[in-house]
């Protein structure tokens, strides 16, 4: 699934507005300055050029930044961007969340905003590119005029036009005569050559790091306001339970309640601040109604998924008839691989703040998806859509929660907020813990079937995958683009277009519609596919008598030279095939997803069914690296969130249907102890950039299970490992 | 009326008895540099000094504290300029930053103890969780700031 739709769309479209059918440059300022001015506290920005940079007399550079920030480092990435092709003094540079925009919608989402899919490099690189060069050749062009020169005798450095004789003019002298210049054609601009950069391709460090390390960088949880309330709700103990009856009235005699409200997720108690609002909450008595269809658990789960399993699917992927092979096979395999349901827990907790004032309504929240987050305070306050003013703040992590498809924090935010309409308050929605761990928006479980045929050579010639995996997709608004006959894409990413030379192939799924929400986790369905895919070519390659390593060299042939590229790097340099000692092993991983191509190798120690991870290493091809910092982060970090899953991570369900996990005691994290020691080396191909924030996930998993057989000959089929009778 | 002294300031305000020291911090003193990420001390997100031990303030009740020196991380140094702090940015640790304060809090009672921390003494010490992942570029930066404040 590496093709992205509009990968054509041209820099001309794109230049003026992102949103298709590009709007033009900004002209004709009047009512926009002043709402720029309101923006900025009051400060008029002389230099308005595009809709993504703004420039004051003082040098001050602002860009505007339609992506979510929640530490991947996409606002210093794609301000960096920017700034290279303006040549602005990166100490100048501040960025903005843009507001509810059309013009920061992605083309890759059919113009929404959302943050997903590992996708904003590759939609606003060269944007944001345009964007700065264009307003470079405008302050070229104001210095040249000023000094009766030919702009192409001018240079920029750092926020400084310069002329040939030493004359200098600083951005911030020449933006008032700038923005008296007519914006540029997008074709009549020209954008550095890679030998030019002097910011991309850098390891710039993260523009937030400073005040990170100070405590100062506040993120929706901080947000404060005068008159801020806290709410928090008390919620149904399993999903589609209905409240039966509730008594508040202990509640409301407590400290510092202001109100409770009956809301669809269940009773809402407004206070003053959180721990008075948890206390009352707390004091309510609920009575709640579990009808017999909710009360699904993980043991009646598998068993419907291996049942379904048994029988056709929808087909995604066919090539030939491998099922004629597979019946009269020699050496095969079948096996089921079967990952379970995981919550994304970020480390902020879930919240969103919400005022409704001067006849519309603010909302502040770190969030991935402002499309929806407006559409839902829209509907649900009775507003028109430019009546809602949305600020995106920091997030302490996201990984895909804090974009559901129905935003449901906001959603419930909304719903308070109408409920909650006499206190003519800010109020500040608040999830424990333990609300983000039950509350669904899951990662699917997923059951892979493979059956695989071995031909005279011990390669695969015949291979049937059935998938079963709930759908995350079905509830977005642009579903049609991604589920086709039935086959939701993300869930058969990674399995319904393998990399390898298998003549026969037959990919199917089956997406059942029972049990918790689902919603991406980082990395998506990639997440369940790699592990079934990986582990069970790596049963095929032991039981071929040959080495892991060569096997998928075979099978990627000359047809994949990115991922064999990457597995030959790997291969060296995790010292594959040199001896280790008894109890010891690797395993290798890999797949390309969101153009990337990644392999991992782990090495293992195994004593007495106890798992060590000693050591991983990756490497990465994802084309253009735009901050090579940045980017090993990314990896490093994506192998460890993989690794959190394979060793530890489920969410499973008791025979209430109740989720038995609750908070990180029971839903385990690898710390820094369990940390392995991690090598990346980025290959930069040049090609156009694919993914970084998702692309290093799906690969730790299998890789550590393929390095426990090569250690102690012990396969491990499921996840996490330690449900198979290994520890960790 | 309750007295706290943070950072070295004296604070009075009213809170109920038995609530924690984190919610105190950042509803009542508006100190939001420490976070909340659990609520059972698990992840060490809400990390504080109290009298310089690393402790977790959301399991402390304000009324056990309340003639302890306590230090936030807005308290760990005038400017950012904590050896730590520098390590921190030098080595690029964060990713979202939310854990940091308190990773950071807990790094620097490791080194007021501990100047020289072994990879098992980080592995003992820094038991705060890291959704983001950046555990390799904590412990390199713990090592580099144990040797700079060796050196002075």
């Amino acid at each position: 699934m590496a093709t992205h739709p509009q990968a054509g769309v041209s820099r001309r479209a794109l230049i003026g507005g992102v949103a298709l059918g590009g709007v033009g440059l900004l002209l004709g300022l009047g009512p926009l300055r002043s709402q720029i001015a309101k923006l900025s506290g009051g400060q008029m920005p002389a230099f308005v050029p595009n809709a993504y940079v703004r420039l004051a007399t003082d040098g001050t550079v602002t860009v505007v930044i339609g992506p979510s920030e929640m530490g991947q480092g996409i606002y210093t990435t794609l301000a960096a961007a920017l700034a290279d092709e303006l040549d602005a003094d990166w100490k100048q540079v501040t960025v903005e969340a843009a507001s509810l925009d059309s013009r920061f919608g992605s083309y890759f989402f059919g113009g929404l905003q959302l943050t997903a899919a590992s996708s904003s490099v590759l939609v606003f690189g060269e944007v944001m590119r345009s964007a700065g060069a264009a307003a470079r050749s405008m302050l070229v062009q104001a210095a040249a005029q000023q000094w009766r020169l030919d702009p192409s005798a001018l240079r920029t450095e750092r926020g400084t036009v310069l002329g040939p004789d030493g004359r200098r003019a600083s951005y911030g002298e020449l933006a008032e005569a700038a923005a008296r210049l007519p914006v540029p054609k997008p074709d009549g601009v020209k954008l550095k050559d890679p030998a030019e950069f002097k910011l991309m391709g850098r390891p710039i460090a993260k523009m937030e790091n400073d005040r990170i390390v100070r405590g100062q960088l506040l993120y929706g949880i901080d947000f404060d306001h005068p008159g801020l309330l806290t709410a928090v709700v008390a919620r149904a103990p399993v999903a589609g339970a209905r409240l039966a009856s509730f008594d508040a009235a202990e509640a409301r005699k407590m400290a510092g309640v202001r109100g409770i409200y009956e809301i669809p997720a269940g009773i809402a108690v407004v206070a003053d601040h959180y721990w008075l609002a948890r206390q009352a909450r707390d004091a309510l008595t609920l009575r709640w109604d579990i009808p017999e269809a909710a009360r699904l658990s993980s043991v009646r789960m598998t068993e419907h998924y291996r049942g379904l399993a048994d029988r056709p699917g929808h087909v995604a992927t066919r090539k030939g008839a491998p099922e004629a092979m597979l019946q009269g096979a020699g050496r095969a395999l079948k096996a089921d691989y079967q990952v379970p349901y995981l919550a994304h827990a970020p480390m902020e907790p879930l919240n969103c703040t919400i005022f409704e004032q001067d006849g519309g309504c603010d909302v502040w929240v770190g969030t991935q998806y402002q499309s929806k987050d407006g559409e839902v305070v829209s509907e649900t306050l009775g507003l028109p859509l430019d009546k809602v003013r949305l600020h995106t703040l920091h997030m302490g992590g996201a990984f895909g929660r804090r974009g559901s498809p129905t935003e449901d924090v906001v959603l419930e935010a909304a719903q308070i907020a109408k409920a909650a309409r006499g206190l003519r308050r800010p109020i500040k929605v608040m999830w424990a813990r333990e609300e983000d761990i039950r509350g669904g928006f899951y990662r699917p479980m997923a059951l892979s079937r493979i059956e695989a045929a071995l031909g005279k050579d011990g390669l695969p010639s015949a291979w049937r995958h059935r998938i079963v995996s709930k759908s995350p997709m079905a509830k977005m608004p642009w579903s049609d683009l991604l589920i086709h006959n039935d086959v939701d894409e993300t869930s058969v990413a990674g399995a319904g277009d393998l990399p390898y030379a298998i003549p026969r192939q037959l990919v199917e799924l089956h997406s059942p519609t029972e049990g918790p929400t689902v919603q991406w986790m980082r990395s998506v369905g990639n997440s369940a596919t790699c592990f079934a895919v990986e582990s069970c070519i790596d049963e095929l390659a032991h039981m071929a008598g040959q080495d892991p390593i060569d096997y998928r060299r075979r099978l990627l042939g000359k047809a994949e030279p990115r991922l064999l590229n990457v597995l030959n790097i790997v291969a060296e340099r995790s010292a594959w095939g040199e001896g280790l000692g008894k109890g010891r092993g690797r395993g290798v991983a890999l797949q390309s997803f969101w153009g990337t191509a990644v392999a991992q190798v782990a090495e293992v120690t195994v004593v007495d069914g106890r798992v060590r991870v000693d050591r991983v290493t990756a490497a990465v091809d994802c084309g253009r690296v735009l901050n090579p910092n940045i980017a090993a982060g990314q990896i490093e970090g994506g192998i460890i969130f993989g690794l959190s899953s394979a060793l530890y991570g489920e969410i499973t369900f008791d025979d209430q249907g109740q989720p038995i996990q609750s908070n990180f005691d029971s839903y385990p994290m690898v710390r820094m102890d369990a940390c392995p020691r991690i090598d990346v080396h980025l290959v930069d191909s040049g090609e156009k950039p694919g993914g970084i924030g998702e692309v290093a996930v799906p690969h730790v998993g299998p890789a550590v299970c393929n390095a426990i057989f090569a250690a102690v000959g012990r396969r491990v089929r499921a996840l996490p490992i330690t449900t198979g009778g290994f520890s960790a | 009326m309750r007295t706290l002294i943070v950072n070295g300031t004296s604070h009075s305000f009213e809170a109920p008895e038995g609530m924690p020291l984190l919610w105190v911090l950042r509803d009542i003193l508006k100190l939001r540099g420490t976070k909340f990420g659990c609520g059972i001390a698990q992840c060490g997100a809400c990390t504080v000094h109290l009298d310089g031990q690393a402790t977790r303030s959301c399991v402390l009740p304000v009324e056990a504290v309340e003639d302890a020196r306590i230090t936030t991380i807005e308290g760990l140094s005038p400017d950012g300029d904590h050896a730590l702090q520098r390590a921190w940015i030098e080595h690029q640790v964060p990713q979202c930053g939310y854990c940091q304060s308190g990773q950071l809090m807990a790094a620097a009672a490791l080194l007021k103890e501990n100047p020289e921390p072994s990879d098992a003494d980080i592995d003992a010490s820094m038991t705060n969780i890291c959704r983001c992942g950046t555990y390799p570029r904590i412990r390199a930066a713990i090592k580099s700031a144990g040797a700079q404040m060796k050196q002075g």
